[in-house]
């Protein structure tokens, strides 16, 4: 055990250590996860603005009947930016920050697995939010709705750049959500506190893990949706379009395989923020830790099965409808377990009725009438009848309002003095809450009966014979006096942030890690680390702040200005390594800024430059690579309670692997996405031309090729382990060969065959194989270059070598690709 | 004996996974079916549903015998959480099949 010492000299030791350089070098090259996900979250509150004044606009159109107060046209881009604006900039983003923000406090940790990919995330968010605005600001804005269906934004009916800068900008903000998902879920397996075993984790570290792995398994399936679409616009490939083999079905397929978990992705976090705030209030613990973790996968894995509920008048058959419909109607069990947890955690203590109970009340009864709705509309028969009506627009906005917003407010509010260190006052706090409650039920629920007397969604306006006035102006009222009640939150929540009493340590007196530090928070989080002896360790020990902020807990001796924090093996939560973290740089920023130039080039249709901006960005991660892991072996060290621990280059399972591995299943879903849109066009599309008539040689060629290089890889990681020199560098050099080979193979397989991938659906779609293949052809040459340029440096070694490994994992991967790729080319045509 | 994690994260959701597999065999197996069989299809699709719910049954027994959970100290948790996802995931098969017994298959 270290010596206890004053925790201010410690403190000040590690704030030099931590901390973020001043002015605007800190501002660009921080990494710190505290400052990241504020940002994050400040950015997406700043959105959330945006798409409110939206919102106004469309009810201020909407108030009377023929109002001329926007133009159709405009109300399109209106209507379309304040979904797109609502999904993709503010409530995703905002679940990112808040998670990159408290997981490490939850886990009892320094920062998060990988802090320089959290800020390239948040830059890679701000680049593309900043595309649509800019758009919004010149009105380009896109106006197919935010859900973009073909063939409304294929280029015949959407000329204009409108629809390639949603498909562009949202991508770009959609690489962030992808690094933020392989981050926590990395995080949460590898870096926690010593002991915290699965069975000890935070209730909300679980949601925040499922709806992760949600995020990885979700996105894939629309960023190849968008760029298909973009590759249709630009370069006439039909993978939507009927006349050339397309289906614009296949657009509906992509993106609800996304749409409908993203809800639950927005949903779950909000519900994790109740599982917390709730028990606080009530005075007792969570009721059913089990049964609500059960409940939380369940969701997961039945959120991927709804999703043909959005397409249910599409004509697909009625057996397959069923299967949906049911789907639909069991995914309200394991959301009613844990309704009815917290209902029994509020029967079973003493509720406390604070302002953010107002909001979990709130959410309580706006949620549960949502999810009245939807099983309302998962009927198929019902939902055929209110399909495209404002009876979908009043559900989605009670689940999603009901189900995020309410929650965000409760957690504001809850974690107001751990952001701020200040007390929120609560002078007006019943007032906000009164207006956003009754603004919203004014604003929401006329629109069922609005919905059910005809009123389609999206029309810029209406007749005075459809009956629909008086619904409307009382919708328009309720959602002014809803932006009215937003409008004294910020007021409230400036005004504690800016003038708020000093607040004490831990207020409400709640049990897990992130009250054990001062507030607001140092840049280090925990002086020394604790270790996790049960879920809510502030109640056994009340001492254990006071104890970590003297150095008495892990690593509570700073030394060789390392940042460092505790890697665990991912069940039991034994330490088995020390993870070093990266301090402030610019190569998030430079790597984001390299993507953004990628990004326009495509948008502005300068391909060349576009070339130009890829090559940078690969430039930039090599540099970002190059930058990270250890340059020589290093002893065990120790940790603070007489064991020691490998540093995590060293460590048989570093959590860069683990990124790997989660990289590696997000590439298999967008595979996987690719492979069901392939099949989907060649069984179900409005018939097929001649398909492609690809050599067989080459395919045979390629996958041999990348057979080889999956053995040089293998080979490379025995012979560092017990070999010579020269088998290592030769067996990386075999393998970049091989690598290059069966790149060339597929594009040759794709260049030699005589369909234009213009003319054919089917041919697009293998060429669209073959593009990939050579892709991740080419990442193999990548890391098999930049893994031999390390071994000759000798930067790696016996000990070190996560290099080695992280290429044999890829060899593998792209093999089985190749294979399956290779066969849907030759038999599916 | 050492454990591995990918093992025991992957056993802990295998009812899931092999109920998210199941469904994906009923939507496709159907649209396939109907293709190349559509006099049989209907005894087909019960076959692929009755041999479905087998499955995660057989699946449910496993995982209270198997020791691939063991070795840590987390077993009765995770065992616990992953029977009662097997359990879930068997009632969700069942459930969402059942349409196959009122509804004609290729109609």
């Amino acid at each position: 055990m270290t010596a206890a010492r004053s925790a201010i000299s410690l403190h000040k030791e590690l704030e030099r250590i931590y901390g973020s350089p001043p002015g605007w070098r800190g501002v660009l090259s921080a990494v710190n996860h505290s400052v990241i996900g504020m940002r994050f979250m400040v950015t997406a509150l700043i959105f959330f603005l945006i798409g409110g004044v939206l919102a106004m606009l469309i009810r201020a159109q909407l108030a009377t009947s023929g109002a001329a107060f926007l133009s159709a046209p405009a109300y399109a881009q209106v209507f379309t930016m304040h979904g797109v604006i609502m999904m993709f900039l503010f409530a995703i983003p905002l679940i990112e920050g808040f998670a990159l923000y408290m997981l490490p406090k939850l886990l009892g940790s320094r920062d998060l697995a990988f802090p320089m990919l959290s800020a390239f995330g948040y830059w890679c968010y701000l680049f593309g939010g900043l595309i649509l605005l800019s758009a919004l600001a010149v009105g380009a804005a896109p106006d197919s709705g935010w859900f973009m269906y073909t063939p409304l934004s294929s280029q015949p009916h959407s000329p204009g750049i409108n629809s390639d800068v949603w498909l562009i900008g949202v991508t770009f903000v959609e690489v962030s959500a992808l690094c933020a998902a392989v981050e926590f879920m990395t995080t949460v397996v590898k870096v926690r506190a010593a002991g915290m075993a699965l069975n000890k984790m935070p209730i909300l570290v679980w949601y925040l893990w499922v709806t992760s792995a949600m995020m990885l398994f979700g996105f894939p399936p629309l960023i190849l949706g968008s760029i298909l679409l973009e590759v249709e616009r630009a370069f006439g490939w039909p993978f939507f379009n009927p006349e050339g083999g397309g289906d614009p079905l296949l657009w509906q397929h992509l993106f609800w395989l996304f749409g409908h978990p993203e809800v639950y992705i927005i949903f779950l976090p909000g519900a994790g923020v109740i599982s917390t705030v709730l028990p606080v209030f009530a005075g007792r613990p969570l009721a059913g830790y089990s049964w609500i973790v059960l409940a939380i996968i369940a969701l997961g894995f039945h959120s991927f099965a709804l999703w043909v509920h959005h397409m249910f008048t599409t004509g697909i058959p009625r057996l397959s409808l069923a299967f949906f419909s049911a789907a639909s109607l069991l995914v309200v069990i394991p959301t009613a377990v844990q309704i009815f947890s917290w209902l029994a955690t509020l029967a079973g203590g003493r509720p406390r009725l604070t302002t953010p109970m107002l909001y979990v009340y709130g959410f309580l009864s706006i949620f549960v009438l949502g999810g009245l709705t939807g099983v309302m509309v998962a009927i198929v028969p019902f939902d055929t009848q209110a399909h495209d009506t404002h009876f979908v627009v009043a559900h989605l906005h009670y689940v999603l309002v009901g189900g995020f917003v309410f929650p965000l407010l409760a957690g504001l509010y809850h974690w107001f003095s751990h952001f701020t260190g200040r007390t929120c006052p609560t002078n007006i706090s019943w007032a906000a809450f009164a207006l956003v409650f009754g603004g919203f039920n004014v604003a929401f629920l006329p629109m069922h009966w609005t919905g059910l007397l005809g009123m389609p969604r999206r029309v810029y306006t209406y007749s005075s014979d459809a009956g629909w006035d008086a619904l409307n102006l009382v919708s328009s009222i309720g959602a002014f006096a809803l932006a009215f009640g937003f409008a004294l939150i910020l007021l409230e929540l400036l005004h504690g942030k800016l003038f708020g009493a000093r607040a004490p340590r831990n207020p409400w007196r709640a049990g897990t890690f992130e009250w054990a530090m001062a507030t607001p928070p140092p840049s280090y989080n925990f002086a020394s680390l604790p270790t996790a002896l049960d879920r809510e360790p502030l109640h056994g020990d009340e001492a254990l702040p006071a104890k970590l902020a003297r150095g008495e807990g892990l690593l509570g001796e700073p030394r060789h200005k390392w940042r460092e924090t505790i890697g665990v093996e991912p069940i039991e939560g034994r330490p088995d390594q020390i993870i070093l973290l990266p301090g402030p740089t610019f190569i998030p920023l430079f790597t984001a800024a390299a993507l953004g130039v990628f990004f326009l080039a495509f948008l502005f249709k300068q391909y060349e430059l576009a070339v130009g901006g890829l090559a940078l960005t690969i430039a930039c991660v090599w540099w970002w690579l190059w930058s990270r892991g250890l340059k020589q072996d290093w002893a065990h060290q120790e940790l603070g309670n007489g064991s020691q621990a490998p540093l995590h280059p060293a460590s048989s399972d570093p959590p860069s692997l683990w990124g790997m591995r989660f990289s590696l299943m997000g590439l298999g879903v967008f595979f996987a996405s690719l492979v069901f849109g392939h099949l989907f066009l060649w069984l179900a599309g409005p018939g097929a031309g001649a398909g492609i008539e690809a050599p067989a040689w080459t395919l045979w060629l390629g996958a041999g090729a990348l057979l080889a290089a999956t053995a040089g890889a293998a080979l490379a990681q025995r012979s560092n382990s017990a070999g010579p020199r020269a088998a290592v560098t030769g067996s990386l050099l075999f393998s970049m060969i091989a690598n290059f080979a069966a790149g060339c193979a597929f594009l040759a397989a794709a260049l030699l065959q005589p369909t234009a991938p213009q003319s054919d659906a089917i041919a697009a779609g293998a060429w669209a194989l073959c593009v990939f293949m050579a892709a991740q052809a080419a990442i193999g040459v990548f890391i098999a270059a930049y893994a031999a340029a390390r071994y000759l440096c000798g930067w790696i070694s016996a000990q070190r070598k996560v290099e080695l490994g992280a290429l044999l994992l890829w060899q593998i991967w792209i093999f089985a690709s190749g294979v399956v790729s290779g066969a849907l080319i030759l038999f599916a045509r | 004996m050492r454990s591995f994690p990918l093992a025991i994260f992957v056993t802990l959701v295998s009812g899931y996974v092999l109920w998210s597999l199941v469904f994906i065999a009923l939507y496709a197996g159907h649209g396939l079916v109907c293709i190349v069989m559509p006099g049989s299809a209907q005894t087909a699709m019960v076959g692929v549903w009755g041999g479905a719910i087998a499955l995660h049954a057989v699946l449910a027994l496993w995982l209270a015998r198997t020791n691939v959970l063991d070795r840590n100290s987390v077993s009765p948790f995770v065992r616990r959480c992953a029977i009662g996802l097997a359990m879930a995931s068997l009632a969700a098969a069942i459930g969402v099949g059942l349409p196959i017994l009122f509804l004609a298959s290729c109609a």
